[in-house]
C-alpha cells in the first residue's frame, strides 16, 4: 500500500499530488510534458525531497516533513526504473539483475539462484552474458523490471517504460509488469503517455496537470495537508 | 568525372600527405636529434652518474607521490563539484583552469611567497619547526599546483557526462553512494581517468620552472630531472642529453603501459 | 557529396600515384635524416667563420645628437648584443641607455645570464656581438675555440665574494662560523657559474686557513639552494628563504638601504674575479662592437660600474 500527499515547489509551478495506490494495482500516471510526473516518482524514490507532506510504503513511513523522516533511496526498498531502462553498460545481463542483492552482501549461491529464476521467468536465458550494447530495446526493459524486482520491492515505480519500444515489443513487456505486479503483490505507479482505451481492471488512471491533479478527485486528488499533523483518508 | 575534379583529388591528397607529414616530422625529428646525439656507451657511462640516478629516483618519487595525492583529493572533489551546484561553483572553475594558463615560474613564485619561510602561511609553519620551501615537499606541492588541472578537468567532464540515471539505479537497488561509486561509477570512468593521470603524471615529471622557484635545485634532494638537464647542459653536455633521453624513453614507456592496460580492457569489457 | 566522392577518387589515384607519392615521401625522409646526421658529427660543433650573418637594422629614436670623444659611425640605427654576465643585470639598466647617448642610433640589447650558460649558447651558435665574462676559463674557452677576436679581450672590472645576510638576521648568522652551525640555510651558485665557482674556492681557502673541515662539511649540509645566476642566490637571500647567501660584493653594494646585510671575507682567503670584455668574431658591426667595448672601458663606462659596486679591474 502506497500512501502519500506531498507538495513542492518546482519552478514554474508548485507539485501538489495526494494518492494512495493499493497492493496488486496500477496507478496510471498522465499528463504532459512538464508536468510533475516523474518528478513524484523522483520524490517518492527519495531522489527529490519534497517541502511538505508525507509518503508511507508498506505500512512504514519514508518521508515525514513535519517529524524530519527521510529514509535515503538506498533503504526504501522501491523498484524504479527509468525511462531509458539505464541497464549498466558494463555489466552483462546477470550481473545487472544480480546489483541488488550484491549492494544488500547477500551470499553468492544465493544470489545466483535467486537471479536465475528471474532470468528464466522473464525468457532472458540465452542473453544472461550478455551487455547492454547487444541488447534490444525491449531485452533491455525486461532485463531493468528484473534487477528491479529482485530486491523484493515494496513497490515499483515506471517511468514510461514503453517508450522505446516498437509494438510488437510493447505487448510482451506490458504483459510481463502486470505479471510482476500481480504475482508480488505491491502496488506500481506507472508514468505513460499511452494509455489504451481498455486498461486492465486493476489500474487506475490519474491526470496531472502543472503539478495539481486534474482527474479523477476520489482516490486521487491535490489537496496536501501542510500542518504537522499526518493526514490520513481512505 | 571532369579533369578539374581530379585535379582538385589529388590536391587535396597532396595538402594531407605534406600536412600530416609535417606535423609528425616536427615532432619526431628534434627527439630523434636526442637519440642521435648520443651513443649506448656515453649513454650506459652517464647513467652511472649520481646526477643522473639522483635526479632519475627524485623525479619518479615526487611524480608518483604528487599523482596518488591529486587521485586522492581531486577524485572525490571532481565528483562532487560535477553533480552539486553549490555557490562559487564557477569560481572553483576557473581555479581549475587557472594553473593551465599560468606561467610555472609565476606560480612558483607565488608558492614561495606563500609558503616560504617569510611567507603569508609558511611563517606559521615556520613557528612550528616546518619549513616547506627548498624541500622535497616544495617539489611535490609545486609538481601538484601545476599538474593537477589537467586530471581535474577530465575528472570533472567524465563525471558531468555520466548519465546520473546510473547512479539512481544504483541508489534504489540499496547501494549506499561509496558502493555507487566503486561499482558503477568509477568502472564507466576508469579509461578516461587513466588518460587523465597519465597526463598529469607526464607534466608533473616535467615540471620546471616552479620548481626551481620554491624548491630550489640541490642535487639529490631537489634537482628534479628537468633540472638536471638545465644545469647539466652549462657543464656536462652529455649529461644533458642522458637525461633527456632518460625522459623521452620513460614518456614512451608510460604511454605503452597505459595503451596495453586499456586495450585490455577494451577486449574484456 | 564531395567527402564521399573525394574518399572514392583518393583511392582511385592512390593506386596510379602511389608509386610516386611513395617515392617522393621516401626521398623527403632520407633528406630529413640527412640533415640531423649532418648536424652531429662531433659534439661540439666547429668555430665560426667570419663571414657576418645578415642582420635586422633596428631604428631607433634620439632626439638630440650629442657630440662625445668617442668616435661614432654615420648615422644608420643598429642594435648590438651583449651577453653579460648575469650579475651586471643592475648595472646593464644605466649602461644602456648611457651608451646610447654618446652613440647616437646605437642601442645595446643585454642578455643576461650565467657566464656558463653565455658561453655554450655562443658555442651553439647565438647570435652575439660583444661577451662580458665573470670568468677567466670561459674566456679563455671561447679564445682557444675561436669564437673572440683575441686582440679586443680586456680587464673590464673585478668582483670579490661577501655573504650576505637578510634584513632581520633570521638565521641569526653573527661570523663565518655559525654558517658551520648545523641548522643554518645556505644558498650559492651551481659549480658551473663563476660566482660558484669562487664560492667553492673561497671556502676551501677559509677551511684551511680558518676554519676546519667539520665547518666545511656542515655548510655544505646547510646548502639548500644552488642557483644558476648570482642574482639568483641575491634574490633567495633578499626574499628572506635562506639565512645567507655566498655572491658579489657588487650585488651587496648596490642592494636597496636596509635589505641586505653582510659578513666580509678577509681578502686572503677571497677570490677576486677579473671580468672581461670582448668582441665576438661573428659580430656584423665590429666598429660599433668597439665603440661599446670603448665606452665601458672608458671613465664614464667604469663610473657606472663603480656606482653599482664593481671593483677597477687593476685592484
Amino acid at each position: 500500500m502506497l500512501d502519500l500527499a506531498v507538495c513542492r515547489q518546482l519552478r514554474d509551478f508548485e507539485l501538489s499530488v495526494n494518492l494512495t495506490v493499493k497492493p496488486g494495482e496500477f496507478l496510471i500516471l498522465t499528463g504532459d510534458n512538464g508536468a510533475g510526473k516523474s518528478t513524484l516518482l523522483n520524490m517518492v524514490a527519495g531522489f527529490l525531497t519534497p517541502d511538505h507532506g508525507y509518503i508511507r510504503a508498506n505500512g512504514k513511513t519514508i518521508f515525514d516533513a513535519a517529524s524530519g523522516i527521510t529514509i535515503p533511496p538506498e533503504e526504501r526498498q522501491i523498484g524504479y526504473v527509468f525511462q531509458n531502462s539505464a541497464i549498466f553498460p558494463h555489466l552483462t545481463v546477470a550481473e545487472n539483475i544480480a546489483y541488488g542483492l550484491r549492494a544488500r552482501g547477500m551470499d553468492k549461491s544465493v544470489r545466483d539462484r535467486k537471479v536465475a529464476g528471474l532470468i528464466e521467468r522473464l525468457k532472458l536465458v540465452q542473453l544472461m552474458d550478455y551487455k547492454a550494447n547487444k541488447l534490444s530495446g525491449g531485452q533491455m526493459q525486461l532485463v531493468a523490471l528484473g534487477r528491479a524486482i529482485a530486491i523484493d520491492p515494496v513497490l515499483l515505480l515506471l517511468d514510461e517504460p514503453y517508450r522505446a519500444l516498437d509494438s510488437t515489443v510493447y505487448p510482451i513487456v506490458k504483459d510481463c509488469i502486470q505479471d510482476i505486479v500481480q504475482s508480488s503483490d505491491i502496488p506500481c505507479i506507472l508514468v505513460t503517455h499511452q494509455v489504451s482505451d481498455k486498461e486492465p481492471a486493476n489500474s487506475r488512471i490519474c491526470r496531472i496537470q502543472e503539478g495539481k491533479v486534474v482527474e479523477p478527485f476520489t482516490f486521487c486528488h491535490t489537496k496536501v495537508n501542510r500542518s504537522s499533523n499526518i493526514d490520513h483518508h481512505d | 568525372m571532369t579533369p578539374n575534379f581530379r585535379i582538385s583529388k589529388s590536391l587535396a591528397l597532396a595538402v594531407a600527405v605534406i600536412s600530416i607529414g609535417l606535423v609528425a616530422a616536427y615532432l619526431a625529428l628534434p627527439i630523434l636529434a636526442l637519440f642521435f646525439h648520443s651513443n649506448p656507451e656515453m649513454f650506459i657511462s652517464s647513467l652511472m652518474e649520481p646526477k643522473v640516478t639522483d635526479a632519475l629516483v627524485l623525479s619518479l618519487t615526487t611524480s608518483t607521490i604528487a599523482m596518488i595525492i591529486i587521485v586522492i583529493v581531486g577524485t572525490p572533489a571532481a565528483y562532487f563539484h560535477s553533480r552539486l551546484d553549490y555557490p562559487g561553483k564557477s569560481i572553483v572553475d576557473i581555479l581549475i583552469d587557472l594553473p593551465l594558463v599560468l606561467p610555472p615560474a609565476v606560480a612558483g613564485l607565488a608558492l614561495l611567497l606563500m609558503y616560504g619561510r617569510m611567507g603569508m602561511f609558511g611563517q606559521y609553519l615556520h613557528l612550528f619547526g616546518i619549513d616547506i620551501a627548498f624541500t622535497i615537499i616544495a617539489v611535490i606541492m609545486a609538481q601538484i599546483f601545476v599538474a593537477s588541472p589537467f586530471y581535474l578537468r577530465q575528472a570533472k567532464a567524465l563525471f558531468g557526462q555520466l548519465d546520473p540515471t546510473y547512479e539512481q539505479t544504483a541508489r534504489s537497488l540499496g547501494a549506499s553512494p561509496l558502493f555507487v561509486f566503486a561499482t558503477i561509477v568509477l568502472p564507466l570512468t576508469f579509461e578516461g581517468l587513466l588518460s587523465g593521470l597519465v597526463m598529469t603524471f607526464a607534466r608533473a615529471l616535467g615540471e620546471f620552472g616552479a620548481t626551481i622557484m620554491v624548491a630550489g635545485n640541490l642535487p639529490g634532494v631537489t634537482q628534479t630531472m628537468p633540472l638536471a638537464i638545465y644545469g647539466a647542459m652549462q657543464g656536462d653536455f652529455d649529461v644533458a642529453i642522458t637525461i633527456s633521453i632518460l625522459l623521452v624513453l620513460i614518456s614512451f614507456g608510460i604511454m605503452a603501459i597505459i595503451s596495453i592496460l586499456t586495450k585490455r580492457r577494451g577486449l574484456l569489457a | 557529396m564531395f567527402y564521399s566522392i573525394l574518399t572514392y577518387e583518393i583511392n582511385d589515384i592512390m593506386r596510379f600515384q602511389k608509386r610516386n607519392l611513395v617515392i617522393s615521401v621516401t626521398i623527403c625522409i632520407i633528406l630529413c635524416i640527412a640533415l640531423t646526421f649532418a648536424g652531429c658529427t662531433s659534439s661540439t660543433p666547429a668555430p665560426v667563420t667570419t663571414t657576418p650573418a645578415p642582420r635586422s637594422i633596428v631604428t631607433t629614436s634620439l632626439s638630440t645628437p650629442i657630440i662625445t670623444a668617442v668616435p661614432t659611425t654615420q648615422a644608420a640605427p643598429k642594435t648590438l648584443i651583449a651577453f653579460t654576465a648575469a650579475s651586471l643585470t643592475g648595472a646593464s639598466d644605466k649602461i644602456g641607455p648611457a651608451f646610447s647617448n654618446t652613440s647616437p642610433g646605437t642601442t645595446v640589447k643585454f642578455n643576461l645570464d650565467g657566464t656558463q650558460v653565455l658561453k655554450q649558447q655562443i658555442e651553439q651558435g647565438a647570435n652575439a656581438d660583444v661577451f662580458i665574462s665573470a670568468s677567466n676559463t670561459y674566456t679563455n674557452g671561447l679564445k682557444s675555440e675561436g669564437y673572440l677576436i683575441n686582440s679586443t679581450v680586456k680587464n673590464l672590472t673585478s668582483n670579490y665574494i661577501i655573504v650576505i645576510i637578510p634584513a632581520g638576521n633570521p638565521g641569526n648568522i653573527q661570523s663565518l662560523a655559525d654558517l658551520g652551525t648545523p641548522g643554518k640555510r645556505i644558498a650559492m651558485g651551481t659549480p658551473e657559474v663563476p660566482v660558484g665557482v669562487n664560492t667553492r674556492q673561497v671556502i676551501n681557502k677559509l677551511t684551511n686557513s680558518t676554519y676546519n673541515k667539520t665547518w666545511q662539511e656542515n655548510l655544505n649540509k646547510n646548502l639548500k639552494t644552488l642557483e644558476t645566476t648570482e642574482p639568483g642566490v641575491v634574490t633567495k637571500v633578499t626574499l628572506g628563504e635562506v639565512d645567507a647567501g655566498f655572491v658579489y660584493e657588487s650585488s651587496y653594494k648596490a642592494a636597496k638601504e636596509g635589505t641586505l646585510s653582510a659578513i666580509t671575507i678577509p681578502v686572503k682567503d677571497n677570490v677576486l674575479q677579473i671580468y672581461t670584455i670582448g668582441i665576438l668574431n661573428r659580430t656584423a658591426d665590429k666598429v660599433a662592437a668597439q665603440n661599446f667595448e670603448d665606452f665601458m672601458l672608458s671613465a664614464a663606462g667604469q663610473k657606472i660600474l663603480s656606482d653599482f659596486g664593481f671593483r677597477p679591474s687593476g685592484s
